[in-house]
């Protein structure tokens, strides 16, 4: 039977293994930005311009919705 | 006689803000674009969005192709008529996929040796459709390895492949069909220009121009 700290050191690991698995959501989110932004825009400035607005706004609504799972999560 | 010249037809694409696109030939860039995403730019000599689009989609589908062991593209091997649903529903990433005209080629190609009888594909099994049906019971036993060295059995190659890639093989398979989709975007830009044009920084001076308009009108 795993201790306390035993644990603990379980979860961390698990929790370490769940953020590996979002190291593949930064590409997709890169690519889809530069697409969307390209397809709006003529002026390379601008398109990249949209690009970092876009992919601000995708993380921000990723991370409004990570933080609305972990709520319900929590609650559940 | 007069000599005629015979240069590519040109569309041109206008919104309210900016100044009109030429798009040089557009079916022939969107045709390119569908091939390989962002020659159609590149051919229509908008080098910097044809590199954007290029390096992009071109990255994002190898991503995920390497992730799904290059097991992850490949076509229905059912009849596509008369019911084009069941061919679809069978395999439904390979429509979002061929949004890129380089992927759905080869996959179609090696839809077609499958239903021949060919057993292997032509590219160490890329593109080439997993045995699935009697073809999976009639050849050789379907088996992998586990961590523990305990032999596992599976009813078909897709079973197989699913087992081995794990979660890898699921993202594989989104990434690439994320690329192609993204492709058809680019498809239309090549051939219509953007799809939603937005200011650039030119509305501002039109508010100028409108103030000072209105000025001079209270002048008066």
């Amino acid at each position: 039977m795993p201790t306390n700290a035993g644990r603990n050191a379980i979860d961390c690991l698990l929790l370490l293994a769940e953020i590996n698995r979002l190291w593949f959501a930064p590409p997709l989110l890169i690519a889809t930005s530069f697409v969307y932004a390209g397809t709006r825009h003529e002026d390379l400035r601008e398109i990249l311009r949209h690009t970092a607005s876009c992919a601000v706004t995708m993380l921000l609504i990723m991370l409004g919705v990570a933080a609305v799972l972990e709520v319900l999560a929590y609650l559940q | 006689m007069p000599c005629q010249s015979f240069e590519a037809p040109t569309h041109v694409s206008q919104s309210s803000h900016d100044p009109p696109i030429e798009l040089k030939n557009a079916g022939k860039a969107a045709l390119l674009a569908w091939l390989v995403p962002g020659l159609g730019h590149l051919y229509q000599g908008r080098v910097a969005k044809g590199v954007i689009f290029c390096v992009s989609i071109t990255s994002l589908f190898v991503f995920g192709f390497i992730l799904g062991s290059a097991k992850v593209t490949y076509a229905a091997t059912v009849d596509v008529l008369p019911s084009p649903k069941t061919f679809v529903m069978e395999r439904w990433p390979f429509p979002c996929q061929a949004g890129i005209g380089a992927v759905a080629i080869p996959c179609l190609v090696e839809r077609a040796r499958y239903r021949s009888g060919a057993q292997e594909g032509l590219v160490g099994g890329a593109f080439f459709p997993p045995r699935t049906g009697i073809r999976a019971t009639t050849g050789a036993e379907i088996t992998s390895v586990d961590n523990a060295g305990n032999t596992v059995k599976h009813p078909n190659e897709l079973a197989k492949w699913q087992y081995d890639g794990g979660y890898y093989f699921e993202l594989g398979t989104i990434y690439t069909v994320v690329a192609g989709l993204l492709n058809l975007l680019v498809v239309y830009d090549a051939g219509m220009g953007p799809l939603v044009q937005l200011p650039t920084g030119k509305p501002k001076q039109d508010t100028e121009d409108s103030a000072a308009r209105d000025a001079a009108k209270n002048a008066r």
